[in-house]
């Protein structure tokens, strides 16, 4: 009975996440927690399974609209698996009640970031890393057009990853969000590679702490299966309902929503 | 002839990630027969997932082996073929790049791949 309302429960978070361009993280650690009752640090390990689930599940379709930045991606991947070990290392030395305060702490700042207005401000010129990588690219314009973007400020997006990678292995989260930001904000990329690329990336961020999760017996499969299977289900199902609903209404809800959780990480941390 | 090669590399990377689809597929079968058995045969709640108590995975590999816990094999199974998916794809990347004589581009995949091989380590009580 529990495994069949944690799948519905999955279900629910992959279709939200889809319909919002969360991740699984954001919906599944705390559901888990607060709802389930189950111990933060499966939650997280469940939760990074299930991002790499849909990462996986959904590269082709990034890559097929040729909007995914694979030069970029591979370049920024360095960056997250280095900080996803780190995150792994810190998140075992660490009490349980922190990882549910620094969780609320990610909830406020995704609240804010999800009210905040993406600005386009591409990048005009090629950062010299970019250049001797070769990372600036094309994209395809609403005419199929090719259009040219160049690829700025390399090395801060890369240190950007490191802390992405450690949030990931941390909270058990894809880090999408910070990926996203990076992208947009210091390298100046198009608003849709962004995104295209960084949910082509999370698969290996979360896989960067999940392999030693999963050596380490965190990965219940009781818990993990479920949830892995009902966030790809809802995914898919959010994929297609984001043309009939509307995602800025949902949104509104959401982020008071993601506050009011927040605010409950915090205070079963608080409480210890 | 320049224009060519990032053509074909992009289409071969998206087969790499058709590939990984089905990846996902076979992980969702053996954890969904998993997960089945196990309806079949226990009631246990998420309750005793309360507190932690993690056991490494090779133990709980040998006991199932030993308790014939099909049910755990093949959801473990599943997992071991998704989590390792994400590792395979940074593999066959970096195979392309250095068909594509993509020096700095293969050394960084080759990098990230020894990371996530040698992450598993980290997991293991030495």
């Amino acid at each position: 009975m529990d495994e069949f309302l944690l799948l519905l429960a999955s279900i629910f978070a992959g279709f939200l996440g889809s319909l919002l361009g969360l991740g699984g993280g954001v919906v599944v650690v705390p559901a888990l927690t607060l709802l389930f009752g189950v111990n933060i640090r499966y939650a997280i390990a469940a939760s990074l399974i299930s991002v790499v689930a849909t990462s996986s599940g959904a590269a082709a379709s990034y890559l097929k609209d040729h909007l995914t930045n694979l030069r970029v991606a591979v370049f920024l991947e360095t960056g997250t698996v280095v900080g996803a070990v780190i995150g792994f290392g810190i998140a075992s030395y660490i009490e349980a009640q922190w990882l549910y305060i620094l969780f609320a702490f990610f909830l406020f700042s995704s609240a804010v970031l999800m009210l905040k207005k993406r600005e386009e401000s591409n990048a005009v010129v090629n950062h010299p890393w970019s250049s001797t990588l070769k990372l600036n690219s094309t994209y395809p314009g609403p005419k199929g057009e090719a259009i040219a973007y160049q690829v700025a400020g390399a090395p801060l997006a890369l240190l950007a990853m490191l802390a992405a990678g450690v949030l990931s292995a941390l909270l058990g989260i894809g880090s999408g969000i910070f990926k996203v930001l990076a992208m947009d904000g210091a390298m100046k990329l198009p608003i849709k590679v962004s995104s295209a690329t960084s949910n082509f990336m999370i698969g290996v961020t979360a896989a960067g702490s999940a392999l030693a999760y999963f050596l380490r017996g965190d990965v219940r499969p009781e818990i993990a299966a479920p949830v892995a299977v009902g966030i790809i289900l809802g995914s898919f199902l959010g994929a297609k309902a984001m043309n009939k609903i509307s995602a800025q209404k949902i949104r509104k809800v959401f982020v008071i929503v993601i506050l009011l959780v927040a605010s409950q990480m915090l205070w079963k941390g608080l409480k210890g | 002839m320049k224009n060519q090669r990032p053509q074909s590399m992009a289409n071969l990377e998206l087969r790499i990630s058709y590939f990984l689809r089905y990846g996902v597929f076979l992980s969702a079968f053996f954890l969904g027969l998993g997960w089945l058995l196990r309806l079949t045969t226990s009631n246990e709640t998420l309750d005793h997932f309360q507190v932690y108590d993690p056991q490494p995975l090779q133990d709980m590999i040998e006991k199932s082996f030993i308790s014939q816990d099909y049910s755990m094999l093949s959801a473990t199974l599943g997992l071991a073929i998704l989590i390792y998916l994400p590792t395979i794809r940074v593999f066959l990347t970096a195979y392309l790049f250095l068909r594509n004589r993509d020096w700095y581009l293969a050394a960084m995949a080759i990098f990230v791949f020894a990371v996530l091989i040698l992450s598993v380590l980290l997991g293991i009580d030495l």
